[in-house]
């Protein structure tokens, strides 16, 4: 198996499938928790439509990704905009702001003068086209996400778990939502360039599902969120290679095989759990049921 | 299990400081409402130190507004909360009602009863020995020691109400607020809830603030009772409590009996 990663594009590819999948696997816990499934998959698209707004304008290489990260900080403000809620549901919003950046990407790429296939790789992305200073950029974003988390675990923990409660404690609930929005943002952005949307979609909710169905507990979640992140990515590769067949889905079923396992150990640990012996009672309720019996 | 939930208001405040002046919480002209939409107008309010305020009204009188107003949730309108004796000598342990709590989160009872102490802990610091000790004491407090490390989602109704009443005490209150503790519960669970608050009350002092549309839970409970119906009133227990005026505030024959140590109305 380790034979195919002394490639040098397998071992970029191997490294951006380990960066992808611990910073997505640590973010897909809140995702799931947070049901901004929808959120995630809408800012996604407003990197793509950012992207393709850049790539009409403009033909220098690094634009894409400047837009990509421009394009999400503006969906994370978007969404977080406190009055976006206050006359409608923010689902709403999200599925609006969903269809016109579709609708826009797909429009400026159709008319854009470059290559279909160039654009889409560019757009879609492709873990074994990835290069060094991508990686490096990946790299900086999860270390930047990472310690805010890690630093901050209990306020994002908290204002996402009771939002109200933390707001008479005075915790400022929005600009931790806030920050959450723009980290999980970023993520996407660098994470759609290097692996593709499928796979970032994938990542984001299945890992995350998978730990939560399994009844980990919260702190366990996240661990183990990312090592079925980390492992989907690797063996999706691997297989990717083997069988020439596209990483991203590849990965993806990975993860829903993952799922079921979860869900498999978690009927597994219920059932057995059912068949535990009640606990003894006391003796002389013992004793009643002796004499009942014998009567 | 005594069966009488003692009413008596402490004229000392065991453990807590007593406060400068006769009110903690006062509102005086002050309009509250969501965004531009105008709930409560007018409202004056003043809450007085170890006092039960019960706020009474029908569904969507605006007894959710002037909750979250009070708490600092929402804005008011026009006027502004004072605080005679000093914000930072008012904190709330807020109890929301346990069916808003998002039970996906795996969480053991430890770990949401430890959320009551991040508003003293301060952005980016973890819990030390004394956040730990609180956290015990808090579940000592509500009897629910043994449960610490069991998850919170596989609790029973009442223990989720004991354990969320303990999560706001972890973070050592001057004001417990509570929003509709014993809604959806049986009979033994809302007794011993109602209880739970009557003794924590009588113990500690806590100046309490109990929201419910149940009517015996306010009329047992409260001192003061603010009848709330898009305007605030404040009376005391005594005059609330009387048929005559539940049966004016609510335009329905109201019967009020005394049962056990409890009011209930009919």
């Amino acid at each position: 198996m380790f034979d195919v990663f002394r490639e040098s594009f397998m071992q970029l590819g191997l490294l951006a499938s380990v960066l992808i999948g611990m910073s997505c696997g640590y973010l897909s816990v809140y995702v799931v928790l947070k049901r901004l499934v929808f959120l995630a998959v809408a800012l996604a698209q407003f990197a793509s439509a950012a992207i393709a707004i850049s790539m009409f304008i403009t033909t220098n290489p690094q634009a894409p990704l400047f837009a990509a990260f421009i394009g999400v900080i503006v969906g994370s403000l978007f969404f977080s905009w406190p009055a976006l809620a206050r006359y409608l549901p923010r689902e709403n919003a999200i599925g609006t702001a969903y269809a016109l950046a579709s609708a826009v990407g797909i429009i400026l790429m159709s008319k854009n003068a470059m290559g279909e296939q160039h654009q889409l790789t560019l757009l879609y992305g492709n873990i074994f086209t990835v290069t060094v200073p991508e990686l490096w950029i990946m790299a900086a974003i999860m270390l930047v996400v990472g310690a805010i988390f890690l630093c901050f675990a209990k306020e994002f923990l908290f204002t996402s778990f009771d939002p109200e409660m933390a707001q008479t404690l005075g915790v400022r609930t929005r600009l931790w939502e806030l920050l959450f929005n723009v980290s999980l943002g970023l993520v996407i952005a660098m994470a759609i360039r290097l692996g593709g949307m499928m796979l970032v979609f994938a990542l984001l909710v299945l890992p995350g599902y998978a730990a939560l169905l399994a009844r980990c507990r919260v702190r366990h979640a996240f661990f183990w969120a990312m090592v079925m992140a980390v492992v989907s990515g690797v063996i999706g590769l691997y297989l990717s290679y083997k069988w020439d067949l596209t990483s991203e889905v590849n990965i993806a079923a990975l993860g829903i095989c993952v799922i079921f396992c979860a869900v498999i150990g978690a009927i597994h640990t219920r059932l057995q759990r059912n068949r535990q012996p009640l606990p003894a009672c006391s003796p002389q309720l013992q004793h009643a049921v002796v004499v009942k019996e014998e009567s | 299990m005594s069966h009488t939930i003692r009413m008596t208001v402490p004229q000392d405040l065991p453990g807590k400081e007593k406060m400068m002046d006769s009110t903690i919480l006062r509102c005086v002209h002050v309009d509250m409402g969501y965004g531009r939409q105008l709930v409560l107008p007018d409202v004056h309010l003043d809450i007085a130190p170890g006092a039960i305020l019960g706020i009474l009204g029908p569904n969507g009188a605006g007894k959710t507004t002037l909750l979250k107003t009070l708490l600092g949730i929402l804005r008011p309108l026009r006027g502004a909360i004072d605080y005679p004796g000093g914000r930072d000598r008012v904190r709330f342990g807020y109890v929301p009602q346990r069916q808003v709590v998002d039970e996906t989160y795996p969480l053991t009872v430890a770990e949401v009863v430890m959320m009551g102490r991040y508003g003293l802990l301060g952005v980016g610091h973890r819990p030390r020995r004394t956040d730990e000790e609180a956290r015990v004491l808090a579940l000592e407090e509500v009897g629910l020691v043994h449960l610490a490390n069991r998850p919170y989602r596989e609790l029973s109704g009442g223990q989720k109400q004991r354990i969320l009443i303990a999560r706001a005490l972890a973070g050592d209150p001057t004001v417990l607020v509570l929003d509709e503790p014993t809604t959806d519960m049986d009979l033994p669970s809302e007794r011993a809830i109602m209880e739970l608050i009557a003794k924590l009350h009588t113990r500690q002092g806590l100046t309490t603030l109990v929201v419910s549309h149940l009517l015996h839970v306010v009329l047992s409970l409260a001192t003061t009772i603010a009848f709330v119906n898009r305007t605030v009133t404040v009376v005391p227990a005594a005059e609330g409590r009387s048929a005559e005026y539940l049966s004016a505030f609510y335009g329905v024959p109201v019967r009020v009996a005394e049962l056990g140590g409890m009011h209930v109305a009919i």
